[in-house]
């Protein structure tokens, strides 16, 4: 497949790139396992409600949402970052002059970023066990189901973000923005029962939240199969809706930057 | 006007037929300026036409029309018989560009990487990719300093590279804007001979450059752009050419 070769070609690039600096993988696992250390303490804090049982049911529930929020983040916002240090070192210009459609570009954008995040997911996910992560029977076919289609969600989201970049030389700005909404509506670091009524209704809206439940009963709760199919069908429909959609308003913006004659300012 | 052809090559050979570059009343603005007027510009396939053009008179932006990544504002423009603007996929299968922007190859990784990250993008083959890299790095002169990263090697080395990278795909239409940026003697005759050797093989070459007498023996037609307007001139007229001139 075109979109898959593209999208290995250019994360092999940004790994060669990456690696040339050395330190930014080391200081993003030390990153997000220290965010998570503070949560282990809030924990001890929280024992109402759902988080009634144990000192660490909290901390559990913050490390399976700060954990899926940071390896979405990469798709979302970093089709949007890249796509401007393109813009910025030059090279954007030339990549639009390739023979590949620009949707393909757009998600090879998000790539690397998306996989070393998922790498230093795992690495911290490892490192929470001392301090009191655990799961329950996880339902390995839904975890898989969700980060995947929630990637393709939020990659999605980034190509609206890189399509701003096209056109008004910002985007990660406004991405980072509607993301940080999102994720307090969509459950991240507590229920979503929490809200007030009219920001509940407001999180259904959200992506993230049928994403959230989803993993957290596959991962923590312990639920039969069937309580999941809601939330994968409506991820389901997210997916397919939002993904063409932001083809096209790519396709668009590099249109617009083409008539403009703005693929090489910044 | 009908451009100076300097002399017929591959006898035998059909010119123009099919394929080339054809220019057809093409007007840009960019940024409430006028860049170009109602240039018309035809390089049959298989020739190599060369434009000359001070600072600012138009040269890239005709590139990047031509190359997809301008849209022009009147006129149209085909580049091996696809249109620039409703078939942009098809006219950037057939191309090979090097911009006059030495920023658009990545810095932090060698040449060889460079150009397995373009030849991947266009769908080349590990093998392919390796052999004909390694003879383009060996035609341009630049195996010695390939293994080294992008930002280590002079203007000149990486203005061959991005050369390279532009020839990697065997295109069919080959853009140069500025390619003799920053090259020294031996440098520039290695472009030419390069140059030579490709038209030989069949590549349409347009070429832009503000000073264009080092390529003149390898061009078929020669122009000049003076404030967006393309005129066909002789040897003998470049460098010296004014609009008002009869």
């Amino acid at each position: 497949m075109s979109v898959l070769r593209i999208v290995l070609a250019v994360a092999k690039k940004d790994f060669r790139t990456a690696i040339s600096y050395r330190v930014g993988f080391v200081s993003g696992v030390i990153a997000s396992f220290w965010g998570l250390i503070a949560f282990r303490f809030v924990s001890k804090l929280v024992n109402t409600g759902q988080f009634s049982d144990s000192t660490v049911a909290y901390f559990r529930f913050t490390v399976v949402g700060l954990l899926f929020a940071s390896i979405l983040e990469p798709s979302a916002i970093g089709t949007s970052s890249s796509a401007r240090n393109e813009q910025v070192q030059g090279t954007l210009e030339y990549m639009a002059s390739q023979p590949v459609r620009r949707i393909y570009l757009g998600l090879s954008w998000s790539a690397y970023g998306l996989l070393q995040s998922m790498v230093i997911a795992v690495i911290v996910l490892l490192l929470t066990i001392p301090i009191g992560f655990r799961v329950t029977n996880v339902n390995v076919p839904v975890v898989a189901a969700v980060i995947v289609l929630s990637i393709v969600v939020f990659a999605a989201v980034g190509n609206v973000g890189a399509a701003l970049v096209m056109v008004i030389q910002q985007g990660s700005v406004i991405v980072a923005g509607a993301l940080s909404i999102i994720g307090v509506v969509s459950g991240t670091l507590f229920p979503i029962s929490e809200l007030p009524g009219w920001l509940q209704a407001v999180s259904h809206l959200s992506p993230l939240t049928y994403a959230l439940e989803a993993l957290r009963s596959a991962t923590l709760a312990n639920q039969p199969p069937t309580s999941f199919v809601t939330d994968l069908l409506v991820l389901a429909g997210f997916a397919v809706v939002l993904l063409p959609v932001s083809a096209w308003v790519l396709e668009r913006a590099f249109r617009t930057a083409q008539r403009r004659g703005t693929l090489s300012t910044f | 006007m009908i451009p100076h052809h300097r002399r017929s090559r591959r006898r035998g050979q059909s010119r123009g037929a099919v394929g080339g570059i054809e220019v057809r009343g093409v007007g840009k603005s960019l940024r409430g300026r006028q860049i170009l007027h109602d240039v018309d510009l035809a390089v049959p396939r298989g020739t190599v036409a060369v434009i000359e053009g001070d600072n600012g008179a138009g040269k890239t932006t005709l590139v990047r029309i031509l190359a997809t990544v301008v849209s022009p504002d009147t006129g149209s423009a085909l580049v091996n018989g696809y249109d620039v603007v409703s078939q942009g996929l098809s006219v950037r299968r057939s191309i090979g560009v090097s911009f006059a922007n030495e920023r658009s190859l990545y810095w932090r990784i060698n040449a060889y990487q460079n150009l397995e990250l373009f030849g991947q993008i266009a769908g080349l083959n590990k093998k392919v990719i390796a052999v004909r890299s390694a003879a383009l790095l060996d035609e341009l002169h630049l195996l010695h300093v390939a293994e080294g990263q992008v930002q280590r090697m002079s203007t000149g080395q990486r203005q061959r590279l991005m050369v390279a990278r532009a020839l990697l795909t065997d295109p069919s239409v080959l853009l140069l804007d500025e390619p003799f940026r920053g090259l020294d003697e031996d440098g520039v005759q290695t472009l030419i001979n390069l140059v030579a050797k490709r038209v030989q093989a069949g590549t349409t070459i347009l070429i832009v450059a503000p000073l264009i007498v080092a390529v003149l023996p390898v061009a078929d037609a020669t122009y000049r752009i003076d404030a967006g307007t393309v005129r066909p001139v002789t040897a003998g007229q470049l460098g010296e050419y004014h609009p008002e001139q009869p």
